[in-house]
């Protein structure tokens, strides 16, 4: 089974969306920054060079020209982007530790993983959601992904930190079952899941706010998180 | 924002338990494809497949659980309208665990029962610890 026609496989090799997003309002701020600036005739000498005598000069430098009203856009679009790295520098730390693990949860669940088709066919025929790769025994999967950078990391962060609270390590019901699940107030995910009636449209869950982290039985660590009802 | 919540409700002693082991969601290309070698069907497969995957990662389960779990299989096996084949897991949907793709559990009941054996022997030091002494099976069971 292929990819369906009119669809665009989309890789989206670590294309994290909050980054983009927010490298767009920065240079959207520059621009007005700039503007303002030469409407102001300040610095239309082009080769100064400003000095700071602190960070926070700096910084207030950087962004002096922000609209109040694209502020918290833009915050939360940095602040997702950092969760991104976290995510994917935890993913590459555990795999350096633990040869074997092949910890991935950036690679099947993280949200820069375009919904269709590259999402939904893995609940089809079970493609890779990142590469689009049918193994020889690949069959329809449940796939999810979580909503933004944060909420998978917030997931992760707790779901890791369970025994620093004084909580035992895991909180499925059943004791040999080495996961934690857990659960946001809003939204956090969204998903497939196979229908056995009609094999080619999966059942879309728009809504998923609870979430569940697998560990590895052998190192105990965890390999994969996703987005669940 | 993260809620309180207190992991997936109350849990109930099944047959099904001993199949977690054996989840290869989101590791069907690397655990998938390795337990895809064996065949659950025969009882020399099956019980190398409890050795490694199963009893190696249990090790910290109490007494008690494996009494339960144990108790939770032979009533089952004990009843003749049990329907094992609910047991299976299909996995479409959230909560189910994924068995490899290439497992065509034939006779579910004889599956269960070929696990009772693996089970009770691998446990029997248990049982005998605490006086349990599980039920006898005869071969018309």
């Amino acid at each position: 089974m292929g990819w369906g026609v009119g669809k665009t496989l989309d890789v989206g090799v670590q294309s994290v969306n909050a980054m983009r997003r927010a490298s767009m309002l920065a240079a959207e701020e520059a621009k007005a920054v700039n503007a303002a600036r030469i409407a102001n005739n300040v610095e239309t000498d082009f080769s100064f060079v400003p000095q700071f005598d602190n960070r926070l000069q700096q910084l207030q430098y950087k962004w002096q020209g922000i609209k109040p009203e694209n502020r918290p856009a833009l915050i939360n679009s940095l602040a997702d982007a950092s969760a991104g790295s976290w995510v994917q520098n935890y993913q590459d730390a555990l795999n350096a530790k633990y040869p074997g693990l092949n910890a991935h949860f950036v690679d099947k669940h993280a949200p820069d993983i375009p919904l269709r088709p590259n999402l939904e066919q893995r609940a089809i025929n079970g493609a890779h959601p990142r590469t689009g790769a049918v193994g020889p025994h690949s069959h329809a999967e449940k796939s999810s992904q979580f909503l933004d950078w944060m909420s998978m990391r917030d997931a992760l962060d707790v779901a890791t930190t369970r025994e620093m609270r004084g909580l035992p390590k895991y909180n499925a019901a059943n004791p040999n079952q080495k996961t934690v699940f857990g659960k946001f107030s809003d939204a956090s995910g969204r998903g497939f899941v196979p229908d056995p009636s009609a094999s080619n449209n999966p059942i879309f869950f728009p809504k998923l706010n609870k979430w569940q982290i697998n560990f590895d039985r052998q190192f105990d660590v965890p390999f994969t998180g996703y987005p669940i009802d | 924002m993260i809620k309180k919540y207190n992991g997936a409700g109350n849990f109930i002693f099944s047959p099904a338990n001993f199949l977690v082991a054996f989840d290869v969601y989101d590791r069907e290309e690397t655990l998938g494809e390795e337990l895809n070698r064996y065949n659950p069907n025969k009882l020399e497969d099956l019980k190398e497949l409890f050795d490694q995957y199963y009893f190696s990662t249990s090790s910290d389960l109490s007494t008690e659980f494996k009494i339960q779990e144990f108790q939770a299989l032979t009533i089952a096996l004990k009843d003749s309208e049990y329907d094992f084949s609910s047991l299976i897991p299909s996995g479409s949907n959230w909560g189910s665990i994924d068995l490899p793709s290439k497992w065509k559990i034939e006779s579910p009941r004889q599956f269960f029962r070929n696990i009772y054996d693996i089970v009770r022997v691998h446990w029997e030091k248990d049982f005998l610890i605490s006086g349990y002494i599980p039920l006898e099976f005869t071969e018309s069971d």
